[in-house]
């Protein structure tokens, strides 16, 4: 789903904003066929406004002619030529002329009665109270989603690491006092940090992930402070030391590379708690607004109509849990590949 | 009549590289009333027998393939879980290595105590807290009904062992098991729980199995010997026969690498010099070297090294090192830790000081305060000429080349996630030795030569290596800047005897090519006294007593010291002879 969401733009049957008033919380189905056009004889002109409506409603059209249609690149010149429209209900194709007279049915001449069935992409996943495609905006918020959480996550990965394992290794007052200035914003309100930090700088999507991921480290850096403090113990960092590695060094080489296993750990699940904050703050108005969307926000709209409609919250919700699977098993498969321990040969 | 006896007992590990026949078939009984010493290095498949007899092998992978274990009418291996149950830590008890590990810190030692008499029913709480403070008496810890209701943390690592022995004997077992229950104590506090073990046994008429890497300690102690290697029994007797005519060339390598004070080596023997081990058809084939005793003689044809009394490398004096106590962030300091209060003693070129005492007299902080590891709070260092007292980072950072300091234990002072050719070129980079890459790696496969490794190790990492070699590659790290000075921090305490011999010649070895200056910090005199010229015995933080360690060793003018060589486990013949009567 994560790979899908990338290429989104170009995968999406419908756009994300996309709305058919019509069709508001429909379930999930794979083709629609209650949709149907009569399509007796008409005139060109009738048919291209009730395509439109079908169009309208059905969001994209399957068939490339009728496509063309509405897109008014069928006029005149078309007259006479003879087209096949596919029948998705059971009955064979069948091929209509298109002439001055609109569309006229060839196999069944004289047939008021002949379907022209404009088969529509279904909506796959249903559609919301918005009537808009739920399968679209899954794909449409899973760029906003993963992108926070990885942006975000990074970023508080990045403080995180680096405060704590700085805190850690020097220890003494140093630690004291980076720690206390950790706990002075632990206890500041983390809504109010945010607004504050969304509104010191320009609210887009960028400062909301750095907003996110300043909150975030705050975690991180404790844990891999604590495992600083044990790893200071061992004497292999003694060792460096008395070899005389400068401490950027101890540092970067000896120390980080041996508390990423917890780190890892922890980034996984960051990840989620971030990508849930998101939706958070997408509701107070901080986030990412409608008509975009983003996965939290689309749990947090699906759970609120869950007794209705469930799919709504059944396929976002099942869509971040095979995610956060997925990327806690790279996690996993990231702290053995980096373990020299687990011997390769 | 034997109250236990194992037959043909096979415990097999299943890994992902094979199996490892850890234990394969070995027997032997335990005498009602005797002290069996069973003795091995790492990896000889002593812990792993008796884990065996007491259920605790982790299947899988590990697996008894087969034999028996009988104890009054059960067989320990076949016997249902239910029954081991009833049988383990009732009547059949146990030691740990470690006994800053094996107490729960957060559950009051009363509580820990009477915890096997109330699960195995014997009695109620009442009458089990009496109990317990009687038992705590027994193994010598005073004021035993007030300290009963302290935590783990409260006891030194000493008592906490006597807490065990007290835990493991409440029960009233009939066999107790002690794996390796002094390896982690101090020479001074495994004589203590040494003698305080048969003075149980004496009192309580317990069968014990004592395990040890030390033959030392199985001559204070034990009555039979079983010994143990690959997992095979090479040799048992009574004691006195074992230390008087060995018959394995195994046990005869065990005994002959022991430092001894009266031993006069220059070179310790290894159990190598002795064994010969070849592979033939996938087994293990064990012979005796033919010239053996010829080969060790001829390894004490070395030179003795020329030193000159007054080219002082180092000269430490009036040296302090004091640790404040913190109270809180913003309060001033409790008091100090005087953990160095005020030293002074000079080390010439080419020469061996041993630093001696018992942990927490300061000799460590010593060691780190010389390098600048640890500030010094007064005093002055000179080391070629050259006052370092309290030199920051980028003062020390040329001098760093050259001195060094070695670390106590092998298994966390190599960094686990550094190759070992990373490992010895990281400090060459730093220090600008080596042009280039290729050049480093040249220098760092020379290193692992000189200290007896393959070069091929070069591209592996720390944990693909034995407690031994990493201590090997500890040095040639130490020796990769070309230091003049190195400081040994108990740098083979954590090692079996076998592996200790071989080290400890190494740096001997070294020394002499080298021309080196240590300082070697040790709480194990036997050790001090193979490796140093001039000594120094420390207690709290002051030396009370240096000079040529032979002296020392002939005519300790301290009780301290004297208690200190007294500490050493004897194992002479005549000694054994005597005890045994």
């Amino acid at each position: 789903m994560g790979g899908l969401s990338i290429i989104a733009p170009w995968i999406a049957p419908y756009g994300y904003e996309t709305q058919n008033l019509e069709l508001k919380a429909v379930p999930p189905q794979l083709s629609w066929n209650t949709m149907q056009a009569v399509y007796g004889r008409c005139t060109l002109e009738q048919a291209r406004t009730n395509a439109e409506q079908l169009g309208g409603a059905l969001g994209k059209i399957e068939n490339a002619q009728v496509a063309a249609l509405l897109h008014g690149t069928i006029d005149e010149r078309d007259y006479g030529e003879t087209m096949w429209v596919s029948d998705w209900q059971g009955a064979g194709p069948k091929r209509i002329e298109i002439s001055s007279d609109g569309f006229t049915p060839l196999d069944d001449a004289g047939d008021e009665a002949t379907f022209l069935y404009l088969h529509s992409r279904a909506h796959w996943l249903g559609t919301d109270e918005l009537g808009r495609d739920l399968f679209t905006r899954l794909l449409y918020g899973g760029r906003v989603s993963l992108m926070v959480g990885l942006c975000a996550t990074s970023v508080s990965l990045t403080i995180g690491v680096l405060f704590g394992a700085v805190a850690g290794y020097f220890g003494g007052r140093t630690d004291d006092l980076m720690m206390r200035f950790v706990d002075v914003l632990y206890a500041l309100p983390f809504t109010i940090f945010v607004i504050l930090l969304t509104v010191i700088f320009e609210r887009n999507i960028w400062n909301l992930f750095l907003a996110i991921g300043a909150v975030e480290w705050l975690t991180m850096s404790r844990i891999v402070r604590g495992q600083v403090l044990t790893l200071r113990q061992q004497e292999f960092i003694e060792a460096a030391i008395a070899l005389g590695i400068p401490r950027w060094r101890i540092i970067w080489r000896h120390i980080i590379p041996n508390c990423l296993g917890p780190v890892i750990v922890y980034t996984t699940l960051t990840i989620p708690v971030v990508m849930l904050l998101e939706a958070f703050l997408s509701f107070l108005g901080l986030g990412v607004q409608p008509p975009m969307s983003s996965w939290g926000l689309l749990i947090r709209d699906g759970s609120k109509v869950l007794e209705e409609f469930p799919w709504l919250m059944i396929f976002p919700g099942s869509v971040l849990a095979a995610t956060l699977f997925s990327l806690n098993f790279l996690g996993d498969g990231l702290r053995d590949a980096l373990d020299v321990r687990i011997s390769k040969d | 009549m034997a109250i236990l006896e194992v037959e043909n007992l096979k415990t097999w590990f299943h890994t992902r590289d094979g199996v490892v026949k850890a234990v394969d078939g070995i027997s032997f009984d335990l005498a009602p009333g005797k002290i069996l010493g069973i003795v091995g290095e790492s990896g000889s498949g002593k812990s792993v027998t008796v884990h065996s007899l007491m259920g605790l092998v982790p299947q899988p992978p590990g697996r008894i393939e087969g034999g028996s274990a009988h104890f009054d009418g059960s067989d320990l291996i076949r016997c249902a879980p239910r029954e081991l149950r009833a049988i383990r830590g009732k009547r059949i008890a146990m030691i740990f290595q470690d006994p800053m590990t094996s107490l729960n810190p957060y559950l009051r030692i009363s509580e820990q105590l009477i915890e096997p008499l109330l699960i195995h029913g014997l009695a109620e709480r009442e009458e089990a807290l009496k109990k317990a403070i009687a038992m705590l008496e027994k193994v010598g810890i005073k004021d035993a009904a007030e300290r009963i209701h302290s935590y783990p943390h409260e006891f030194s690592g000493g008592m906490r062992q006597r807490v065990m022995i007290a835990m493991a004997l409440i029960t009233d077992p009939e066999v107790l098991i002690a794996d390796e229950p002094t390896t982690a104590l101090d020479v001074t506090v495994q004589a203590q729980i040494l003698r305080l073990l048969k003075e149980l046994q004496a009192d309580l008429g317990v069968s014990v199995i004592f395990i040890t890497h030390d033959l030392g300690v199985i001559a204070e102690l034990a009555d039979r010997v079983v010994v143990m290697y690959r997992g095979h029994i090479v040799e048992q007797g009574d004691v006195l026969s074992i230390f008087d005519q060995p018959q394995h060339p195994y046990t005869k390598g065990l005994l002959a690498c022991r430092p001894r004070l009266e031993s006069t080596f220059k070179v310790l023997p290894t159990v190598s010099d002795y064994l010969d081990e070849m592979e033939v058809d996938g087994q293990v084939e064990l012979s005796e070297k033919p010239d053996a005793a010829a080969h060790i003689e001829s390894l004490q044809q070395v030179a003795d090294q020329e030193i000159d009394e007054n080219d002082l490398l180092l000269e430490v004096s009036g040296l302090q090192v004091h640790f404040p106590e913190r109270a809180g962030f913003f309060s001033a300091p409790k008091g100090v830790v005087k953990a160095v209060d005020g030293i002074s003693f000079t080390v010439p070129r080419g020469s061996t000081l041993g630093l001696v005492g018992e942990s927490g007299c300061g000799k460590t902080t010593t060691g780190r305060a010389i390098l600048n590891l640890v500030a010094p709070t007064e005093g002055s260092v000179q080391f070629a000429g050259q006052e370092i007292a309290g030199f920051d980072a980028a003062a020390m950072l040329p001098l760093r080349k050259r001195m060094q300091i070695i670390f106590q234990d092998p298994y966390s002072s190599l960094n686990p996630r550094l190759t070992i050719e990373q490992a010895l070129a990281e400090p060459m980079a730093v220090h600008g030795i080596g042009r280039h890459h290729a050049e480093r790696r040249d220098r760092a496969a020379a290193l692992l030569d000189e200290v007896g490794l393959d070069a091929r190790f070069l591209r592996r990492y720390p944990h693909e290596f034995s407690g031994g070699q990493r201590q090997r590659i500890c040095v040639a790290r130490a020796l990769s800047l070309e230091p003049e000075f190195i400081v040994c921090d108990e740098a083979v305490s954590a090692m079996d005897v076998s592996v200790q011999a071989q080290v400890l010649n190494l740096l001997k070895e070294l020394q002499l090519r080298r021309n080196l200056t240590y300082i070697f910090i040790s709480h194990d005199l036997s050790v001090v006294k193979f490796m140093a010229d001039t000594m120094a015995v420390m207690e709290g933080g002051r030396i009370i007593e240096q000079g040529c360690a032979e002296e020392i060793y002939a005519n300790p003018s301290e009780a301290y010291t004297r208690r200190l060589i007294d500490a050493i486990p004897r194992d002479s013949v005549s000694f054994i002879r005597e005890r045994v009567g």
